[in-house]
């Protein structure tokens, strides 16, 4: 037996999930190919169309059962607060990724200690001892990564500022 | 023998044992800080094992895989928060006993349970290497793709309460590996002209996104708890005594830890969950059982270690990843060009004994390691929330940005951990998803590469192997709907 109890949310999900689904089978003709005359499990539109399908018979039972529970439990208030606070996560997303599109330009140590500084602020650690714990943590885990295990991640721009015995040093341990 | 010795030679490497050591002691600590998990490390440190030795890199996530749940019991026990998902069910004894002034007996029976449960499915796993040696290279295409069809299914399935949003999700992982360019007549499919997703979603990123990113996200958008800490009083072998009191209920556990962990797609919790309740059944005083019961915990512990070398049976025989883990491990495989599966029994079986003597000394510094150091890894659960949502943010960076560099992976790894995230607020499971894209992308090959034998549908299973997993597939479903109709009676 199925989840009785309703979760907060759910039925926003199910909304996306079925526009979603939609979305990929009115894509299928577009999205795959059919070939005259090979066989239909060489046919490359085959499976995913069975994954679509799946996809689409699970969700649509799924949203039944959710619009049910929401029918007697749900609130259309506390759906859309669930939805706000989806949304939450996205400064942090945004963040990783100006760190990402940072560590080519600035190097992996800089701006992982700049992202590590930053976001240790912005959550609020502000005494000494945090804001020095982050640091090391940053510089420990461009050591670890980048001078031991040496994992492949770009040089930054930057690096080639420096003097040139520096600059060869940088490049390949930060 | 000569295999046995050529395996030694391999187990006896430094750096095997420097990798051993440090899977071991690091998957501990990261099993005992709530909130990160075997799964988010093991993630973040796929990438940068691809560039060690094979067996270098699959011993440090077979160490964090093996020893995590050991750690993970330490909060369980102590502060009533699981330290991996699995020490779930030790929390219900287990901090009970520390209500009732007995951390110390808790900690050491979760500790020598697990120990137990470990070492006894290595050994089952040896034993039984003989046989699966035997029996895996009449393994073919329909039986591989029989075999990955149980394992969904048992995923689908084994998500009680939760079975058709896990359908669903396990089609949405298959789906995803579907996207790119396929490899019989080389067309797009679903990449809507976008150059990107020609190499369709690799799966590390995915990965990343569903289990760290998403995990960071959790940890960065919740508040820091406050943990006080009991005191541990008592013997290092109290628990030890304990075990040896309750030993029926570590061995029965112990099997269904390596029954449980051999057939894909079910893993630690149903291992648990039915060594619990035959634990409670043939207990002289089933009324203690969640009010701390020493038997509960063994049952959770000595069962969920089981399952780690167990689950390695269907990975390594069949190429067939049981459970979320073991699908990473996967790709360490693929990577290195050691395909798991029937060849893997008949070329490298010195690289298969190799593994499991690490496993069993990944078990003994585990325990030596815990008897010594618990006071000092209670510090590590007092680590804020909030900053180890930083760190694991940054450390999912160097997981995703090292495969190749690329500002869209990261983008993609951004989605899927948003996607973890609402799933995770939800509720609803992850792991399907991963599964779901393993074993898709493998069933669609062996599909294909069956053709060549079909005729008719009923050539998929009859032959002995596929005919025989095809029948476990129908009882398990029968059984399903049994108990779902039994269920719906009941209410209704």
């Amino acid at each position: 037996m199925e989840k009785n109890e309703y979760q907060v949310g759910n039925l926003i999900f199910v909304i996306i999930v079925l526009f979603l689904v939609s979305f990929l089978l009115i894509s299928i003709p577009y999205q795959t190919k059919w070939f005259d005359g090979i066989p239909l499990v060489k046919q490359p539109r085959l499976w995913p169309t069975f994954c679509i399908t799946g996809m689409a018979l699970f969700s649509l039972i799924y949203s039944l059962q959710v619009w049910q529970n929401y029918k007697i439990e749900g609130r259309i208030q506390s759906e859309l607060k669930e939805l706000q606070s989806w949304a939450k996560p996205l400064e942090f997303v945004v963040y990783f990724l100006l760190y990402v599109w940072l560590v080519p330009l600035a190097g992996y140590l800089l701006s992982t200690l700049v992202f590590f500084f930053l976001l240790t602020i912005r959550q609020g650690y502000r005494t000494r001892s945090m804001l020095i714990i982050s640091l090391v943590t940053a510089f420990g885990i461009v050591v670890v990564f980048k001078s031991l295990l040496k994992v492949k991640i770009s040089s930054g721009a930057i690096y080639e500022y420096l003097p040139d015995g520096w600059s060869t040093f940088f490049m390949v341990y930060f | 023998m000569d295999v046995i010795l050529s395996s030694f030679e391999i187990f006896l490497r430094w750096d095997v044992w420097v990798a051993i050591l440090i899977g071991s002691v690091g998957g501990v600590i990261i099993g005992a800080i709530p909130g990160v998990g075997p799964a988010v490390a093991i993630a973040i440190l796929l990438p940068a094992t691809y560039s060690m030795d094979p067996i270098i890199g699959i011993t440090v996530l077979l160490g964090i895989y093996g020893s995590a749940m050991y750690g993970g019991a330490i909060p369980a026990i102590l502060i009533n928060t699981p330290g991996t998902p699995v020490n779930a069910l030790t929390t219900y004894d287990g901090y009970s006993m520390t209500k009732n002034n007995m951390a110390r007996r808790a900690i050491t029976l979760a500790y020598w349970s697990s120990f137990t449960g470990g070492i006894f499915s290595i050994f089952a796993l040896i034993f039984m290497t003989s046989l699966i040696a035997k029996v895996a290279p009449l393994f073919g295409s329909r039986d591989i793709l029989m075999a990955a069809l149980l394992g969904l299914i048992l995923v689908v399935i084994s998500h009680r309460k939760q079975t058709l949003i896990a359908g669903f999700l396990v089609f949405f992982g298959m789906f995803i590996s579907t996207v790119g360019m396929e490899s019989v007549k080389y067309t797009k499919r679903f990449t809507y002209d976008q150059s990107w997703l020609l190499s369709g979603f690799d799966l590390i990123t995915v990965l990343l996104g569903l289990f760290a990113v998403s995990q960071a996200l959790i940890l960065l958008t919740g508040n820091d708890k406050k943990v006080p800490m009991p005191s541990l009083k008592g013997g290092k072998h109290e628990g030890l005594f304990g075990l040896i009191k309750y030993k029926i209920v570590a061995a029965i556990s112990a099997s269904m830890g390596v029954i449980m962990g051999i057939i894909p797609g079910v893993g630690e919790f149903l291992a648990q969950f039915f060594s619990y309740n035959i634990a409670r059944s043939i207990s002289k005083k089933p009324e203690r059982f969640g009010k701390g019961a020493p038997e509960g915990i063994i049952a959770a512990e000595a069962a969920n270690n089981a399952v780690p070398a167990a689950a390695m049976i269907p990975l390594l025989a069949l190429g067939i990843p049981g459970e979320a883990l073991t699908a990473m491990m996967l790709s360490v495989f693929y990577v290195h060009s050691i395909i798991p599966g029937p060849d893997l029994f008949e070329n490298n079986l010195d690289f298969v004994y190799g593994l499991y003597e690490s496993l069993f000394i990944i078990n003994i510094i585990v325990m030596v390691f815990l008897l010594f150091a618990t006071k000092s890894l209670l510090r590590i659960i007092q680590i804020p929330q909030r900053f180890l949502g930083i760190t694991i943010l940054g450390l999912s960076f160097v997981g995703v940005y090292t495969l190749r560099n690329s500002f869209i992976d990261c983008i993609m790894c951004a989605f899927f951990g948003i996607l973890g995230y609402v799933l995770k607020k939800l509720d609803l499971p992850i792991v399907p998803i991963i599964l779901g894209m393993v074993l898709g992308n493998i069933m669609e090959q062996k599909f294909r590469a069956s053709q060549a034998r079909i005729d008719t549908i009923f050539d998929y299973v009859n032959r002995p192997i596929s005919g025989t997993i095809f029948a476990i597939i129908v009882i398990a479903l029968s059984i399903h709907f049994w108990v779902v109709w039994r269920q719906y009676k009941k209410i209704n």
